[in-house]
């Protein structure tokens, strides 16, 4: 299997709240790259459900005009609607299902502007598959049935701060997908803006779904750093041993640092820059700490630490990383960029 | 990139081994193939000649491998091939003594042939070579035995392993290039060669303050860093709260499937003005401790080197088909 080069949804601006929605129809559309002006990894899509009717297409223009989720209208899906995209062969065959739900899974209503769920489900193909099974009618605004093996993430957060010009920007390949947006005029806050999903790199030998979702357990509103706390379990997976398909549950960042004592390489540069004049951009991995499980899931494709000194958001190296960090004492996230576009 | 092995061969001296190793290197030992690194300069002690090959060197020079085998006091210098980039490093190497070897790095493959034989002193070398300090009168010296011993070595176009195993030691080296995550910079590492100068250790080594690699800072190319206290550290993927992945013995192994994690591990120089993460090591991975020392897994895809219990170890790439020993 190859994975390309990454693809970009590349900082268009979304007022926020009234156009919320509009904001993650068009990230889905860059998903499916079926955007109108940025091209996207090319994910499959597999259904739309718009609150009254449900549909399956390969693409958003194929889908059937009377489908708010389709191209062929005007519309914009409104609460309570959601899609499902099939990501595409990566380091290996298999594929995930991806949900994005305009809503909260669980709440009361699910349907509402205060969160956006999204699902990552693993065995969507393959002799064990245990695929997303699109409903025989829509689910009238409720979070539709998901796999026994699915990780639902309940992200971004719809709070008075999480308002005015809202940057959305993402990366992602056949496999795995970086979102890290921002707010256009002021600083990152600690919200759950973000999502981390997908596949990893340096995966154990002989694992066909090296696929890991952030969570946004254990810790309230983590925003957009490199969190080392304690209580951080940010990650979510299928235990990748052979005969068992126990959750892990106790993922965290695996940062480069030495062995013993707190040293990390992030977080000791004396600049902005390491002596080289580049940006601390490192390399980050992913460490499963579950009893009896514990294993080492791999190193993110498309995510890197960057030291905390470097500011709270903007691009470096020629554009080659986006940057964003909503604090100053620890690491902020930096996502793979386009080598072009400045931040805005 | 190609991966070029010499494994676990036994040998009756330190010096036999020495110049099996260079010819190895240098894709001139029959029953081998190797990467075939440049001759630069060869002194066996009375006789001095440049390549590029050892074949070309002198009718007397031991160094030759129609002539004999070189003895203790000889050393030779060889030039890398084109790996990451078109630069190569050179390497000295001399058979100190009975039980001793000795590195130095020549990183601008500035090395200056066309003196007379040394008679086993050290050559002149250029300012910005380095031993294990930033001069060119130290080297790195690895200890050998002074009798029967294995000695494996792995080896890319631009870097070599080497690993020493007796019955009663072991010491190993690593001397080269490695590999960075990214491959631009507004000062670009082109010339990203180090070398391992705590040979004793083979393990990632767990104390407060290192100092285990050496190299020419990139920044200014004339600053040598990474020897001082605490000035250069292995980097490895830590998890959560000092929970390291796989190790020490005290933690879980991680298998998957029945395979042992192999994970990248790299190299952090902290030198003010000089700091910088230089990359990953190549053909090295670490690995947890208790996969026992010098014993390969069970696809002989790594070959564990975990010389203490108590920390992290490391495995280096083996070629899948020979046993240990």
């Amino acid at each position: 299997m190859a994975v390309t080069s990454p693809t970009f949804f590349r900082n268009l601006t979304f007022s926020m709240p009234a156009n919320r929605n509009d904001a993650f129809y068009e990230l889905m559309q860059w998903l499916n790259d079926d955007h109108a002006t940025e091209t996207g990894p090319g994910w499959v899509l597999i259904a739309a459900d718009d609150t009254t009717r449900i549909d399956t297409a390969a693409t958003f223009t194929a889908l059937d005009s009377g489908n708010d989720w389709s191209k062929g209208n005007a519309n914009i899906p409104p609460n309570g609607s959601w899609c499902v995209l099939q990501t595409l062969p990566g380091r290996t065959a298999r594929v995930q299902h991806i949900l994005c739900f305009f809503g909260e899974e669980g709440a009361s209503p699910e349907a509402n502007s205060d969160r956006i769920t999204f699902t990552g489900m693993p065995y969507a193909d393959g002799a064990d598959a245990d695929p997303f099974v699109v409903p025989g009618a829509t689910t009238a605004a409720s979070f539709p049935t998901v796999p026994t093996i699915s990780f639902t993430s309940r992200t971004w957060t719809e709070d008075p701060e999480w308002s005015g010009t809202i940057v959305m920007s993402a990366c992602a390949d056949e496999s795995s997908l970086v979102f890290l947006p921002s707010i256009d005029s002021a600083d990152p806050i600690p919200r759950r803006t973000f999502w981390v999903a997908g596949e990893l790199d340096n995966g154990p030998v002989g694992e066909d779904r090296n696929f890991a979702y952030h969570m946004y357990e254990g810790v309230t509103n983590p925003g957009p750093h490199i969190e080392n706390s304690a209580n951080y379990l940010g990650f979510q997976r299928v235990s990748a041993r052979s005969g068992t398909t126990a959750i892990l549950t106790n993922g965290y960042w695996s940062r480069l640092g030495s062995h013993s004592g707190s040293f990390l390489c992030a977080n000791d540069v004396a600049g902005p820059l390491d002596a080289l004049g580049r940006p601390p951009v490192l390399p980050l991995a992913l460490y499963f700490v579950d009893q009896n499980r514990a294993q080492q899931a791999g190193i993110f494709r498309l995510l890197r630490e960057i030291t905390p000194t470097i500011g709270k958001k903007g691009t470096l190296a020629g554009d080659t990383w986006l940057y964003v960090n909503d604090k100053t004492d620890q690491p902020g996230m930096a996502m793979a960029w386009d080598g072009v576009t400045a931040f805005p | 990139m190609t991966f070029f092995f010499y494994p676990s061969m036994r040998h009756a001296t330190a010096a036999e081994a020495g110049f099996a190793m260079v010819r190895f290197l240098c894709n001139e030992l029959p029953g081998s193939t190797g990467p075939d690194y440049t001759v630069i300069e060869a002194d066996d002690g009375t006789n001095i000649n440049t390549g590029p090959n050892l074949s070309d060197l002198g009718v007397s020079n031991l160094w030759n491998p129609a002539n004999g085998s070189p003895a203790v006091g000889a050393w030779v210098v060889l030039e890398t091939l084109n790996s990451n980039n078109t630069n190569h490093t050179q390497w000295f190497f001399q058979i100190t003594s009975t039980t001793t070897w000795a590195f130095f790095m020549v990183p601008i493959q500035d090395f200056a042939t066309g003196g007379g034989s040394t008679g086993g002193s050290l050559p002149t070398l250029p300012t910005t070579a380095y031993g294990d300090a930033n001069n060119q009168t130290s080297p790195v010296d690895m200890t050998v035995t002074n009798g029967v011993a294995r000695y494996s070595i792995v080896a890319t176009e631009g870097h070599l392993m080497v690993l020493h195993h007796s019955s009663v030691a072991m010491s190993w080296y690593y001397a080269g290039e490695v590999d960075s995550p990214d491959a631009a910079a507004p000062t670009p590492d082109d010339r990203a060669y180090i070398h391992y100068w705590k040979t004793a250790r083979a393990y990632v080594d767990g104390s407060a303050s290192q100092e285990m690699w050496i190299r020419l800072s990139p920044v200014d190319k004339t600053t040598i860093i990474g020897y001082l206290n605490d000035d250069s550290k292995w980097a490895i993927f830590k998890g959560q709260a000092e929970r390291v992945p796989t190790f020490p013995a005290s933690d879980e192994r991680g298998t998957v499937n029945g395979n042992d994690p192999y994970f990248p591990v790299g190299v952090y120089f902290r030198t003010t003005g000089h700091d910088h993460f230089t990359g990953f090591l190549r053909g090295l991975a670490t690995t947890h401790p208790s996969l026992g020392r010098i014993k390969l897994n069970d696809d002989k895809s790594f070959l564990h080197l975990c010389g203490q219990l108590t920390e992290t170890g490391i495995a280096m790439t083996w070629d899948g088909t020979t046993a240990y020993g």
